[in-house]
């Protein structure tokens, strides 16, 4: 079994090479005219004012902190759900509390106004 | 594919190459072969997804390159590769370039455990399908990396867009695979297929059913809600409509790819329309049998198999020419299903999407993902895992109370938490209206 993890390893050069293959070719073809005005920042016509580097809207890390906690709490479910044909009735109870926690998270989460749109 | 290699150069050349250098070439080949179908197959569901679109929209769509437009994706292909490349004077050039690459490199490696047919799958990893999801969240970073480094803010915006829709849905998404996972104990991709033999009851759980390649999970009520709730999350993982809003063009004009021209730009189109056909093909296999069908499993029987070596060759061919169309057919079901919501649906605002992603999806797989630990206890446990009383019903009878009992749970948790939801957007509603009331009162 795991001699055959050369194959992912395979798999995975070639797939990293897949994208340079068309990109090669493209700067064999393609023309190359720089002008200023064409390589200004795309804004509908009118010049881009200031840095797109600022301080963004919170909201977006609020999602993705609520994304680890569950994220990492499904990983652990995944073994449990694998070897759940033989953990019986007290792995059922332990995985049951772990779930219902996890539920009260996503509650508490709610009330508490983090799922919220802003 | 390897004794057929180790036959050719061994035997008919009489090379003798070392057992490492055949497999490498056949690595190689198994990579070569599916890199060269994949782009192919792309090609084809841009153009059937514009037709489709088109037909639906009472348009005609592409028809002039060659008889009916067939052609059409090939001319687009030729202009990617002859189109001038710009990199904004602003943007970070480096990160810029590697963006793509980021993008696609995941997507064409999460072909690695895509079972095509019976015994036809690169490579059978025992945690296939957590391989095929950890691999899947990767190109995330690549948005993340184009969006960021074009400098412009209608960049940064969609790929804010795209990473938090990703990450919302990928919860939902491991949660109704995870039910799955439990009843099947198996994180294989080969054996998720394997144990959808049956007739509409799965033989794993009855033994005994006559195989006809339908036992598909879709048929027990723990499925099903699996089903719907990983097409939704597909559709919003794959950034289809009515999930589109990273790269929503009336708002913000492309997203992440608006700093993008020439084959840049084709391979962020490349790598959506790979990682829709992966979405649709995981969707078949794991909901819809894959490759099983009528006849696919009595034909691979006969076939030369590691359990059966003195097979027939001949239903080799037989079984992976079946099993490799029926596997087909239901992933371009799917992708048509995909060009059907958008024809029909409007794009959702992004507090509709979050909420519908937070509030209503997750809670809905994590009862399912109870539903289906009941299911397992009524149809496999007994008495020395501490449900002694299913022990003397028959199988059918286990499986049929099973069936009703979490048919009865997922029924209610739906409609209870979709008429908690529903409250939930109608006070936001009542809110949204009020503060507009005020505002305009104070114009």
């Amino acid at each position: 079994m795991l001699a055959n993890y050369a194959f992912i390893g395979v798999f995975f050069v070639a797939a990293l090479s897949f994208p340079v293959i068309p990109l090669l070719l493209a700067f064999l073809l393609r023309p190359k005219r720089p002008a200023p005005l064409k390589l200004s920042t795309y804004e509908c016509g009118l010049e881009a004012i200031g840095d797109i580097r600022v301080q963004f809207k919170v909201q977006y890390y609020l999602y993705a902190l609520a994304f680890v906690i569950f994220d990492v709490e499904v990983v652990f479910l995944y073994p449990w759900a694998v070897a759940f044909h033989k953990v019986g009735l007290y792995g059922f109870t332990a995985a049951a509390v772990f779930l219902a926690m996890l539920f009260a998270g996503l509650i508490y989460e709610w009330r508490k106004g983090a799922l919220e749109w802003v | 594919m390897h004794d057929v290699i180790n036959h050719l150069i061994n035997t008919v050349f009489g090379l003798g190459w070392p057992g490492w250098a055949i497999s490498l070439i056949a690595y190689l080949l198994i990579a070569t072969i599916l890199f060269m179908i994949v782009p192919f197959q792309m090609l084809f569901l841009t153009y059937f997804e514009r037709r489709a679109i088109a037909r639906m929209q009472d348009r005609v769509g592409p028809n002039r390159v060659g008889p009916e437009g067939i052609f059409q994706p090939v001319a687009d292909g030729v202009k990617m590769f002859t189109k001038e490349d710009i990199v904004p004077d602003a943007a970070d050039k480096w990160v810029h370039l590697i963006g793509p690459g980021i993008v696609v490199a995941p997507t064409m490696f999460m072909f690695a455990v895509l079972p095509w047919g019976p015994g036809m799958v690169p490579f059978d990893m025992n945690i296939g399908l957590l391989f095929f999801f950890a691999i899947s969240s990767v190109s995330a970073v690549g948005l993340m990396a184009s969006g960021w480094a074009s400098n412009n803010k209608f960049a940064l915006l969609g790929a804010m867009r795209a990473v938090a829709q990703m990450v919302s849905y990928e919860i939902p998404a491991v949660l109704s695979l995870l039910a799955i996972v439990l009843v099947t104990g198996s994180l294989s991709i080969v054996d998720l297929i394997t144990f959808q033999s049956g007739l509409f009851i799965s033989s794993s759980d009855v033994p005994g059913i006559p195989d006809f390649g339908l036992g598909w999970f879709v048929f027990t009520p723990v499925g099903f809600l699996a089903f719907i709730a990983f097409f939704i999350a597909a559709l919003a993982e794959g950034e289809r409509t009515p999930f589109d809003i990273p790269e929503a063009d009336s708002e913000i004009v492309a997203g992440y790819m608006t700093e993008y021209s020439g084959m840049k730009f084709g391979l962020f189109y490349l790598a959506q329309y790979v990682l829709n056909f992966l979405l649709c093909a995981i969707t078949a296999i794991i909901f819809f049998g894959g490759w099983q069908g009528p006849g696919v499993g009595w034909l691979y029987a006969q076939a030369i198999t590691p359990a059966n070596p003195a097979g027939n060759g001949l239903f080799n061919v037989l079984a992976g020419v079946l099993g490799v169309f029926y596997f087909l057919a239901k992933t371009y079901f799917f992708f048509f299903v995909m060009v059907w919501v958008r024809g029909a649906y409007a794009r959702l605002r992004i507090d509709q999407l979050m909420d519908f992603g937070w509030k209503l999806l997750i809670p809905l797989t994590l009862v399912n993902v109870v539903s289906a630990a009941i299911w397992v206890g009524l149809t496999k446990w007994g008495a020395a895992d501490g449900l002694a009383f299913v022990e003397g019903w028959a199988p059918l009878m286990r499986w049929a109370v099973a069936f009703v009992i979490t048919l009865v749970m997922n029924l209610v948790a739906y409609f209870f938490l979709v008429r908690v939801y529903s409250q939930s957007q109608d006070e936001r509603a009542r809110l949204d209206d009020e503060v507009l009331e005020r505002l305009t009162n104070v114009a």
